[in-house]
């Protein structure tokens, strides 16, 4: 046996340099990006910022009521979306038969991702505002209550807009359950509900929770389909309205009033306000709060994920 | 661990058992017919040959069975082996328990001659080996095995011995003729038989030590083990 | 006098339009082991899949004919066959526990037919592991994950589980293929043991196995059944040419 000296993989070093360089070109942007929001908006956080309504034109004052606003229409979203995407999944992947018919909904659910988001804004406005929303004035006779703005048609139409992402991660998850822990199921004697319950749907919990993180961080960050449905440029108060039963009052979220979003009012404070120079830190701050907020709700949804996991015995 | 194999066993062994303690019963009811000129007895032997052919198809047919559904490999392999030798060499032991029956049938009583042959002498010898060499595949004994292999000359001796006592005295009256020759094969017979033993006793070396013994017994007592590794 | 259990008529079987099992008639003996062997891709396992109507989960399968389990017709339209399924278990070919303990895993049957008071589902627990000769390694850990077992011990898990609903009949898809020859050794005996109480019919594409453990063998070859008998005379004595064939090794 003739033993050869290592020759010199020229293509595979060049590769290998290629793809190093490429990563430290993306390490360096992100680093730049977010840098410079938290250099630039660190030194305006503070207790008061994020409690605190905009004072003066959006010179002044806190953001409080915009993160509030993103809170509950992000929440309101996935009360929506999630059983939503996930049961209309659970039917497509486990009861539906492969027909020419499923399979045209599944490239539309596919496409409805790529459609641009202000199209779901016009979307919104026309189909639940404007036609869902007089109709039900009209039938309750509430006057003009919900035919018009609120948080409850942009939380509407924001579970919409990410539908497809709970959909496609729901579906990716119940076909990660293997074919033969159903049969399993079903040769035990189980009906395919069962089957469904204790068997499939357990094990696709951190693929479902996936889904959902994706969902909250694209809906936190969506302005274009907000600008009609409800976002203030300024709301003196707070969307929140008392539930009273006998005479125990809650405060809870009024879903029929116009709210404050933390998207929307970057956007605002950038194009609208009067004095740019005096709002540039206050909208660097901003974006720093809604970066982080985006990752905190991402964080709760991770441990759960992460508990999930371990259960299956998958880490 | 309790295998599938050891019941398809455990059924061989008994049966090889009881084929053993019957060709036993057949070999000493024969000598008896002749010792006590007892034809009835001789006629039973006769008789009592089918069961023993019955046996022998049994025996057979297990063994047929265990190789097609087990696959026996070392210990287990030489025993099932070495039983379809150990029921072959019965059934000719068989055999000649019936081929003595018949001839002193033939000649009704023993002749006058009979006590100057070595015939007693080698029923007793025969006898003997018959149990030991049984009692030494029964019990995995080597020893008792040896014994066997060394009474076999003895055995040869007495048979060669009585080809010259009985020539001499068939060539001494043409009425010896026909019982002198009915006591000559039946000499024969007993010579066959105890090499018969002889087998019996050396597939012992085979199962307890995987040796194959036959036909190199001399040399296994003296020398060592290099010629059994050919194949 | 034998007892039959399983008797089928005139089997037919199609995948869409290819047959895939053609004209099966046979008796399926009462606590007996059949083994069904045969080249790949003969229809065996997909037979076995009849017995308990495991077909139905596929799409485009039709199947045409009649199987009987104790006098009744399994393919008759009112038939529930959820039912049939708790009567007739399943073991398939690598272990397919739930990733969940041991403990929910064996009770998963039993609290699917309704079964909730756990004194109750102890005792089935108990019984069970022991059948399935695993109950001595497993007692103390009955509340860890079942996938942290070894691949024998799971697959024993596996039987073990498939007897908590109780069958009469139990199928095994090639249930020892994937283990090591300890491992199947010990579940080769376990099928010894529980044939005293259950009908067993195995799929194996190991001759060598079907000799050890059945008493019935049936070949199959390309979707026919080619001979049904005795394990016996179909390994020393053959009717068939073919069988002979497969069984010397001359052909599959």
């Amino acid at each position: 046996m003739e033993l050869k000296k290592r020759k010199k993989d020229f293509s595979g070093a060049i590769f290998l340099g290629i793809v190093r360089l490429m990563f430290f070109f993306l390490v360096f942007v992100l680093i730049l990006l977010l840098g410079k929001i938290f250099i630039e908006g660190i030194g305006v956080i503070s207790l008061e910022f994020l409690i605190d309504s905009p004072k003066n034109n959006m010179t002044e004052g806190g953001i409080g009521p915009a993160i509030f606003g993103t809170i509950a229409v992000t929440l309101l979203m996935v009360i929506f979306t999630v059983p939503l995407g996930v049961f209309s999944a659970i039917y497509l992947n486990e009861y539906a038969k492969d027909t020419f018919f499923t399979r045209i909904i599944r490239t539309s659910i596919n496409n409805l991702a790529g459609v641009p988001s202000i199209v779901f804004g016009l979307f919104g406005l026309g189909f639940f505002i404007l036609f869902i929303g007089k109709n039900l004035d009209e039938i309750l006779q509430t006057g003009l209550l919900f035919g018009q703005p609120a948080l409850l048609w942009a939380s509407a139409t924001l579970a919409v807009l990410v539908l497809p992402i709970v959909i496609v991660s729901t579906l990716e998850a119940l076909n990660s359950v293997p074919k033969s822990h159903r049969d399993a199921s079903y040769g035990l004697g189980a009906t395919k509900w069962q089957t469904t319950k204790n068997v499939v749907l357990p094990q696709a919990r951190p693929g479902i929770l996936t889904g959902t993180i994706l969902a909250i961080s694209r809906g936190a960050g969506e302005t274009a389909p907000i600008l009609f449905l409800g976002a203030a440029f300024f709301l003196p108060n707070l969307p929140i309205a008392d539930l009273c039963i006998g005479g125990y009052c809650i405060p809870m979220i009024n879903p029929t009033e116009q709210f404050m979003y933390l998207a929307y009012h970057i956007f605002i404070m950038a194009t609208q306000s009067s004095n740019p120079t005096k709002t540039l830190p206050l909208q660097y701050g901003s974006t720093l709060v809604l970066i982080v907020l985006t990752f905190l709700l991402n964080i709760t949804a991770i441990i759960f994920r992460y508990r999930f996991r371990k259960i299956l015995g998958r880490l | 661990m309790e295998r599938l194999l050891d019941e398809h066993i455990e059924k061989l062994k008994k049966r090889v058992i009881k084929m053993c303690s019957l060709v036993d019963e057949q070999v000493q009811a024969s000598i008896k017919s002749v010792e006590s000129e007892d034809l009835e007895l001789a006629k039973e032997v006769i008789e009592k040959d089918k069961q023993v052919d019955k046996y022998d198809n049994k025996i057979d047919k297990i063994c047929q069975k265990i190789f097609a559904l087990t696959q026996p490999v070392a210990m287990d392999l030489r025993l099932i082996m070495s039983s379809l030798t150990i029921n072959n060499n019965l059934e000719r032991i068989g055999d000649i328990a019936v081929n003595i029956a018949e001839y002193i049938i033939m000649i009704k009583k023993k002749p006058a001659f009979y006590n100057q042959t070595n015939l007693d002498p080698m029923f007793k010898v025969v006898r003997q080996m018959l149990k030991d060499a049984i009692d030494a595949y029964v019990g995995g004994n080597e020893t008792l095995a040896r014994s066997v292999i060394d009474s076999d000359n003895a055995l040869d001796k007495m048979n060669f011995d009585n080809h010259k006592i009985l020539i001499d005295i068939m060539k001494q009256s043409p009425d010896n003729i026909e019982p002198g020759i009915a006591l000559l094969v039946m000499s024969r017979q007993l010579e066959r038989l105890g090499d018969h033993c002889t087998n019996i006793a050396e597939d012992v070396f085979f199962i307890v030590e995987a040796h194959l013994v036959k036909h190199k017994y001399e040399k296994f007592l003296f020398a060592d083990d290099k010629d059994d590794n050919d194949d | 006098m034998k007892e039959i259990k399983i008797v089928v008529k005139d089997l037919n079987l199609f995948y869409g339009d290819k047959q895939a099992l053609k004209n099966i008639t046979l008796d399926i003996l009462a606590k007996r082991v059949t083994a069904f062997i045969g080249p790949s891709g003969c229809g065996k396992s997909t037979f076995l899949r009849v017995l308990n109507r495991m077909n139905d989960l596929i799409d485009n399968v039709k199947t045409k004919g009649e199987v009987f389990i104790d006098g009744v017709n399994i393919y008759d339209k009112s038939l529930d066959i959820v039912n049939l399924r708790k009567n007739v278990g399943m073991v398939f070919q690598k272990s397919n526990l739930f990733p969940k303990t041991i403990y929910e895993n064996i009770v998963y049957g039993p609290k699917i037919n309704g079964i909730r008071d756990k004194k109750f589902l102890d005792e089935i627990v108990e019984k069970t592991l022991n059948q399935a000769a695993i109950w001595d390694e497993v007692k103390d850990r009955l509340n860890e994950n079942a996938l942290s077992l070894s691949g024998g011990q799971q697959q024993r898990l596996c039987i073990a589980r498939a007897l908590a609903v109780e069958p009469e009949i139990i199928l095994m898809d090639e249930p020892a293929s994937a283990l090591d020859p300890i491992s199947t050794a010990k579940i080769e005996e376990l099928i010894h043991d529980l044939k005293k109480e259950y009908t067993i019919v195995i799929v194996t594409h190991n001759m060598q196995q079907a000799a050890r453990v059945s008493d019935q063998t049936a070949f199959f070859y390309l979707g026919e059944l080619i001979e049904y008998d005795k394990t016996t005379t179909i390994f020393t004595n053959p009717g068939n040419k073919q069988t002979e064939d497969y069984v010397t090794g001359r052909f599959g």
